[in-house]
């Protein structure tokens, strides 16, 4: 049972709680200070009546004297009927020391002998005495028996009963009145209690409603703040906590999901910013070589950016970086802990900041950075704002250290990427080298010796006709056959460009007079050309060039079958040349854009595939560059950049 | 007054064709597929000209240039070939070949060459 009632009462809510504390208090008190009143009202009525009652009993007694002494039992009567006209007086009466009756109000009672308790202590009692009794009518009485002495000698005890009745009921009444209103109280306490309880346990509630939002995850949620006493504190305090919490969780869920340093600090700073609502913040990861740290992010300042670089003891974030500590100011231009400078100073001072907050970003005990916040009033900053930027930049370390690190990472990725790239390409061409240099060999032998029995034969002046057609094809065919060998020659076996001063334009030219020449360039193909006249020779090797000028022209003849324009555009350049080589033809499909530069990709049946790439080859191995532009139907344009190295000419 | 000119290619193809187109010009030609063969024969008989392939087995055109300045001869080597590397070009430059003629070989440009060096 009470095992229960304990635990019932430990469940309880505070207000159940709080209530019933009050009632037991109320109880208590009231239960204590009843019996103390009731006796001490009761001890005051009572001993009035008692004085009263010995001075009756005393009275009664010395007027007894003279009738006792003289054993006049007329006097005595007379005495006792005296007695009996008082109203409280229930009876009066002389008792002998046997307890024999010698006079009674009641006179019928003369000379009966009384053997009850009490009568025997009233009659053998040496001194006064009060007995409490209650009498054959069912009368409350006290008897006062004062003890008659004549000369020393006890003859008599004189003894009169008092109703006490109406005391009595006078001391129930007043009880009663007051456990009325000890009662009354205690209704009144339950219920002021009942209502305090609840006045008191309301921002109790909203606090536990608060914990339960954020709980729930509603961080935006805030508890309202009534009063300044403790539990606004609370209030208060929880609310901090809260807002400090939400801009952690934040911070912390958005600069965790990034791994882009850039983006990472330009949130912190943000969050920072909000945090303290600071006017304007920074932020200065150090650099890579330790010691400075560079402001790479500012937010609310009235220049989007800032190249500044802090150095350690100068200014407040070198009194940071020089000290590991936070520091506080509610006036930076007066501050004397800072060591100041004058570029910093006008910067500052052109921004108007006057109070600012200063913290390290450490990661591992290691200074990372510099978080820097700055009001233009000067509504100062707290060591809480310390505090929470204090949590907040932990955070930031992690993650500014894990961008830090991915970016490291994906550097080292990308090289490795590239170099493991590099040498597949390289060793597939180095294979591609031998095989084509191999296959060139062993086919160029049987080519030649084919090539010169058509040449002999192409003599006879006996072959006519078809057959003439036949041998003209058959010449044409092994033409084809040894430039796709010397395709596969030149890109599998590349050789180093031998620089002289060409003169592009004259390549150009003769480059299209030698495809003019060629049956695979239809006569309908014009050639526009625009020369920019201010171009001087460049450093190339001329038969690469032609090269690269022959592929190009000869792709572009091709893609335009039969009609179209071939047109050829030089310019300068800032530093250097450009060339642009346009054809009218259907272009090349979005699809292959990209890859048009890649060996073995062709759009044409027929090709190796390897044209543009010996192109991109050259023209990288010229250090210099080859973009594509097209779209379909509107032709394709090669664009060439050259870069004019006039030492070298 | 007919000019000899010595062919040597160990491909009997190549070389046969050659000869016959270098025959019809009217030169007199003689045909080997063996280096050494072709050094004795510079030594014994004298060449105006010979046309020599670079790629052989087991001695080469550039062994064939060698062994042709041991000798203190004085005779005009044109080497072809299939697949001529910068490298070899140089060399066949060093060792005293008056041209380096790629495979297949383009009769008209040929036959000049032939005609300014046996002049």
């Amino acid at each position: 049972m009470l095992r229960r009632l304990r635990a019932w009462y430990h469940n309880a809510s505070l207000r159940v709680k709080f209530a019933l504390q009050v009632v037991l208090s109320t109880v208590l008190v009231v239960s204590l200070m009843l019996p103390a009143v009731l006796y001490i009202q009761r001890r005051a009525i009572l001993s009035a009546v008692e004085e009263s009652g010995f001075r009756i009993a005393d009275i009664f007694a010395r007027s007894s004297v003279q009738a006792v002494l003289a054993d006049d039992y007329l006097v005595m009567q007379h005495v006792v009927n005296g007695l009996a006209s008082e109203k409280k007086v229930r009876y009066a009466m002389l008792l002998k020391e046997d307890g024999e009756v010698l006079v009674h109000t009641r006179a019928i009672e003369r000379g009966r002998r009384y053997t009850d308790p009490i009568s025997s202590v009233a009659a053998t009692t040496r001194g006064p005495r009060v007995q409490q009794l209650v009498d054959g009518e069912g009368i409350r009485v006290y008897d006062f028996t004062v003890p008659v002495y004549v000369l020393d000698e006890k003859r008599a005890s004189a003894r009169v009963g008092l109703s006490i009745e109406h005391e009595l009921r006078e001391i129930a009444r007043t009880r009663n009145s007051i456990l009325g209103f000890g009662l009354a109280v205690l209704a009144l306490g339950l219920v002021w209690a009942t209502y305090q309880a609840r006045w008191l346990m309301r921002p109790v509630q909203a606090l536990v409603a608060g914990t339960e939002e954020i709980a729930r995850g509603n961080l935006d949620h805030r508890i309202p703040v009534r009063a300044r006493d403790e539990m606004g504190q609370l209030a208060q305090a929880f609310n901090h906590m809260t807002k400090s919490i939400q801009a952690l969780i934040e911070t912390s869920r958005e600069i965790s999901s990034v791994l882009d340093l850039d983006v990472v600090l330009k949130s912190i700073t943000e969050h920072a910013l909000k945090l303290v609502g600071a006017d304007m913040a920074f932020i200065a990861p150090l650099e890579r070589d330790g010691g400075d740290a560079r402001v790479r992010v500012v937010i609310g300042g009235r220049k989007s950016s800032y190249d500044v670089v802090v150095k350690p003891g100068v200014g407040m974030g070198g009194w940071v970086l020089a000290n590991g500590e936070p520091l506080i100011t509610d006036n930076y231009v007066a501050d004397p802990r800072i060591v100041h400078d004058p570029i910093y100073d006008k910067t500052l001072s052109d921004e108007g900041v006057v109070s600012a907050l200063a913290l390290p970003i450490t990661l591992k005990g290691e200074t990372i950075g510099l978080l820097w916040v700055a009001n233009r009033t000067a509504k100062a900053f707290s060591a809480e704002d310390g505090d929470a930027l204090g949590r907040m930049a932990h955070q930031a370390a992690i993650a500014m250290e894990n961008a830090r690190l991915y970016q490291d990472l994906r550097q080292s990725h990308n090289e490795l990427v590239n170099a493991q790239a590099e040498l597949v390409w390289k060793t597939r061409m180095a294979a591609m080298g031998e095989i084509a240099a191999a296959v060139a060999h062993e086919v160029r032998n049987p080519l030649g010796a084919l090539s010169n029995c058509i040449q002999l034969l192409r003599g006879n002046p006996a072959i006519t006709g078809e057959d003439a057609e036949l041998l003209t094809i058959m010449q044409n065919e092994s033409k084809r056959l040894n430039e796709i060998i010397s395709d596969f020659l030149a890109f599998g076996r590349p050789r180093a460009p031998r620089f002289t001063p060409v003169d592009l334009h004259e390549l150009i030219d003769e480059t299209w007079a030698l495809l003019q020449r060629d049956d695979r360039c239809p006569a309908t193909i014009a050639f526009a050309r625009r020369f920019d006249r201010a171009l001087t020779p460049v450093a190339a090797d001329r038969d690469q060039m032609r090269q690269v000028f022959w592929n190009l022209f000869l792709n572009a003849v091709r893609a335009m079958r039969d009609e179209g324009t071939l047109g050829v555009e030089t310019r300068h350049t800032d530093g250097g040349v450009e060339i642009l080589v346009r054809d009218t033809g259907p272009g090349i499909p979005e699809a292959v854009l990209p890859r048009v530069f890649e060996p073995f990709v062709t759009t044409k049946s027929g090709g190796t595939g390897l044209g543009l790439a010996i192109v991109r080859r050259i023209i990288e191995e010229h250090g210099g560059r080859i973009t594509v532009r097209a779209s379909n139907g509107a032709g394709t344009c090669f664009v060439l950049s050259l870069v004019v190295d006039t030492g070298t000419v | 007054m007919n000019r000899k000119i010595l062919v040597v290619d160990d491909e009997p193809g190549m070389r046969k064709s050659l000869a016959m187109m270098l025959r019809r010009e009217q030169y007199q030609v003689t045909e080997t597929g063996s280096v050494a063969e072709a050094v004795g024969r510079i030594k014994g008989e004298g060449y105006d000209l010979v046309i020599a392939d670079l790629m052989m087995e087991p001695l080469n055109g550039l062994d064939l240039l060698a062994l042709i300045r041991r000798y203190r001869t004085t005779c005009p080597v044109i080497i072809m070939t299939a697949f001529g590397t910068p490298e070899a070009r140089s060399e066949a430059a060093a060792l005293g070949a008056v041209d380096f003629l790629e495979k297949p070989l383009a009769a008209p440009h040929l036959l000049h060459r032939v005609r300014e060096l046996v002049a």
